[in-house]
């Protein structure tokens, strides 16, 4: 129930005109639906915003910190996971629950491998190509220290940056827009937050098509976890082979 | 019709409540437009919650004097509902799209300097691509590739811009934010990247609306402006945000095919013109910049001396040289009889590069397309510009000189120019004074063939016939010339 602005008496929350004088309610419903509107628009923005710009500034901190060493590294996915929180947060009280998503079943998993194989054959081609043009040379991974590498470039970052960018953004990004354009969206924003590690738009491509395909695998099971399995499988790939 | 009449009804979709004529048949909601259809039960006998709205048949609670529903008084007749859309609605959603409007010309306007830069950057990867030597092919082709790209992108935001709002807007402003990241990683902090960014930050808030507005109003006139539909066109909303979709779509595939082309057929273009500097210039301590200057005149003696004058090969000399002495070139060219018609050069590098005590100098040879031979160039930096300092061109042999003189004859300010440089004054008015004296400066004799006589040290003796007389003249080959000069002429006796 809601009270009319004009008589005060009390009236449906749904009602058009007042049952007590006559008056019109619309104008008052329209500016309290839009108002309401707005504040969502506003929650929106301000989580990716958050997203965004804190993850800047978190990369930056962490590129003048010099030396990446575990607890570097730690410390790093550690704020990204609390942007994330903070981001869901932003976006209302059933905001970190959506992020999280449902539950995943057996095949949500296999599909999560499947992605990560699929984004790791398309970087991996991708970054050859370039280095092969540009005459680069890919820096050896120390191998005595794959266990730790495996953790700190595969585990953490798989669990950080998806609870962020299929987490967060996601939920922001669809409570203002479809499906599809969530999908390109948070990609797009995946592949540019990855532009300050020195590539700058060189990390565009590549990175795109392996959010394009986290994104689908967050849009086909509606759950965090087949993201996360698709971006460790990517990533201990990519530190394998190195 | 009564208050009381009718049973009762709930619509499927939206829960409203109403009374209707008939239980056997489904109504439609006036406020959603579902299935409205008549309680199970003793709903029908239920009068205790009040009265049917005469107008729009909506549930009366007992004690209103009006509907809910459209504000009808229940005694009323002929009452008619008032429509889904208020007027507040509407004057609202157009205040809306107006400040989206505004924004997504903002983003547009963001796209476009973004994609002007990015086509800027196009053109400067070409430039380097033109002088970049084996070596730097590679990172410079990845450079080219990204340029391209991102113009791909601004040429994608601008096309989609109105129809997307909300992800081209979150696209640019993280865009926009790496990039003041990255500028300030370098450690300095730039207020245009840092106002793009603000701009494109403060364009999502209203377009992150704008989408859903479009499809509840695209009948406004400010959305069908937005959609690039006139106003007055006997066209649907929707259909209006659908044509406008397919045309963005389709001017961007021509565009981006377009600028493909473009840049596929530039690059190719100067991938044959490609002429890397000499790595010896960096070496030497030469800018980037100052490199690509001497590049840049390099071009220009190509050009001048394949279709240009001798003039206008001086032009590329120093004032200061051709204050001294401007013929010098002319005079060159003038002895081999180049002065209207050189042959042709090849496009031509720097091969090396020495700082000596009166500056920087360049060397670039170029090779003639139809002779066998060689043409050496000398360049000297003067401040942050680059002069032609002097022309070395192929030896040539005294048969081919006395050939040159023959032409030559009897013209004195031609035939001048085969003295040696500073006996070239002298000789000149000793020509002119013989060729007087003979009455030959209207009308001469040809030179007939001429004879090699005695050769001392190096310095060769050469009789012409003119007239039925003999001519005898004398050449020499001074050490480190590329040609042989004239040094005595005796006119035959009269």
């Amino acid at each position: 129930m809601s009270a009319c602005p004009a008589c005060g008496a009390r009236v449906a929350r749904t009602a058009r005109f007042c049952t007590g004088c006559g008056g019109r309610l619309e104008a008052a419903h329209a500016v309290a639906r839009r108002r309401g509107e707005l504040e969502v628009a506003q929650r929106v923005v301000a989580a990716i915003g958050l997203v965004v710009l804190a993850t800047f500034a978190l990369v930056a901190a962490t590129a003048l910190a010099g030396e990446r060493t575990l607890r570097v590294e730690l410390g790093f996915e550690l704020g990204l996971a609390a942007l994330g929180l903070g981001a869901a947060r932003v976006l209302g009280p059933r905001g970190p629950r959506e992020a999280l998503g449902g539950g995943a079943g057996p095949l949500a998993v296999l599909a999560g491998v499947a992605g990560g194989l699929a984004s790791f054959a398309v970087g991996w081609g991708y970054a050859t190509a370039v280095n092969a043009l540009s005459g680069a040379e890919a820096e050896p991974l120390p191998a005595d220290e794959l266990p730790l590498l495996l953790v700190t470039v595969a585990l953490l970052p798989a669990l950080a940056e998806e609870w962020l960018y299929r987490g967060a953004l996601w939920v922001a990004c669809r409570r203002a827009v479809g499906v599809t354009a969530t999908i390109v969206v948070t990609a797009l924003v995946f592949a540019l937050l990855h532009g300050l590690g020195g590539g700058f738009v060189l990390e565009l491509p590549h990175r795109f098509i392996a959010g394009l395909v986290l994104g689908f695998l967050r849009a086909r099971t509606g759950s965090l976890a087949p993201c996360v399995v698709a971006h460790l499988v990517n990533n201990a790939l990519a530190v394998l082979v190195a | 019709m009564t208050g009381t009449s009718g049973v009762r009804a709930v619509c499927e979709g939206c829960g409203a409540a109403y009374r209707v004529p008939s239980a056997e048949r489904a109504y439609a909601c006036k406020k959603c437009g579902g299935a409205v259809r008549a309680e199970d039960g003793d709903a029908r006998a239920d009068d205790a919650l009040g009265r049917a709205c005469p107008a729009c048949h909506a549930v009366l609670p007992a004690t209103s004097r009006f509907c809910p529903e459209c504000g009808a008084e229940w005694r009323a007749e002929g009452a008619r509902p008032a429509s889904r859309r208020s007027l507040t609605e509407r004057r609202l959603a157009a205040h809306d799209l107006g400040r989206a409007r505004r924004a997504i010309r903002a983003v547009r306007a963001v796209f476009w300097t973004y994609g002007a830069l990015s086509f800027l950057s196009v053109l400067g990867s070409l430039a380097f691509l033109r002088v970049a030597d084996d070596d730097q092919v590679g990172p410079v082709l990845v450079l080219l590739g990204m340029c391209t790209l991102l113009c791909l992108l601004s040429l994608a935001g601008l096309n989609l811009a109105a129809r997307h709002p909300f992800p081209c807007a979150v696209a640019l402003a993280s865009f926009a934010s790496l990039v003041v990241a990255l500028v300030a990683l370098q450690g300095e902090i730039h207020l245009i990247p840092l106002g793009l960014a603000a701009a494109s930050w403060a364009a999502v808030v209203p377009t992150a609306r704008a989408r859903r507005l479009l499809r509840e109003h695209s009948d406004l006139y400010v959305a069908r402006r937005l959609m690039g539909a006139h106003p007055a066109e006997a066209i649907e909303g929707a259909q209006a945000m659908r044509d406008h979709g397919r045309r963005a779509w389709l001017r961007l595939g021509a565009q981006a095919t377009g600028l493909l082309l473009l840049v596929g057929l530039a690059t190719l273009g100067v991938w044959r013109k490609r002429t890397p500097l000499s790595p010896s210039l960096a070496d030497a301590g030469v800018e980037l910049e100052e490199q690509l200057a001497l590049q840049a005149e390099l071009a220009r003696f190509h050009k001048a001396w394949n279709r240009g004058t001798p003039e206008d090969i001086v032009a590329l000399q120093s004032r200061w040289i051709t204050l001294s002495d401007a013929t010098r070139i002319p005079m060159t060219l003038a002895r081999r009889g180049w002065h209207v018609e050189r042959p042709a050069l090849q496009v031509a590098g720097i091969d090396g590069a020495e700082l000596d005590e009166t500056g920087m100098l360049a060397d670039r040879t170029f090779r003639f397309e139809s002779l066998d031979a060689e043409l050496v160039t000398r360049w000297k930096r003067i401040g942050r510009s680059w002069h032609l300092d002097s022309l070395t061109l192929p030896p040539t042999s005294l048969e081919d000189d006395l050939r040159a003189f023959a032409s030559a004859w009897p013209r004195a300010e031609r035939l001048a120019a085969f003295y040696s440089e500073p006996l070239r004054e002298s000789g000149r008015a000793s020509l002119e004074r013989i060729l007087a004296e003979r009455g030959w400066t209207a009308e001469a004799p040809p030179l007939g063939a001429f004879e090699l006589g005695a050769t001392h040290a190096n310095t060769r003796e050469v009789r012409f016939a003119v007239g039925g007389e003999r001519m005898r003249t004398l050449w020499s080959f001074p050490t480190g010339a590329d040609c042989w000069y004239l040094t005595v002429l005796e006119p035959p006796d009269e």
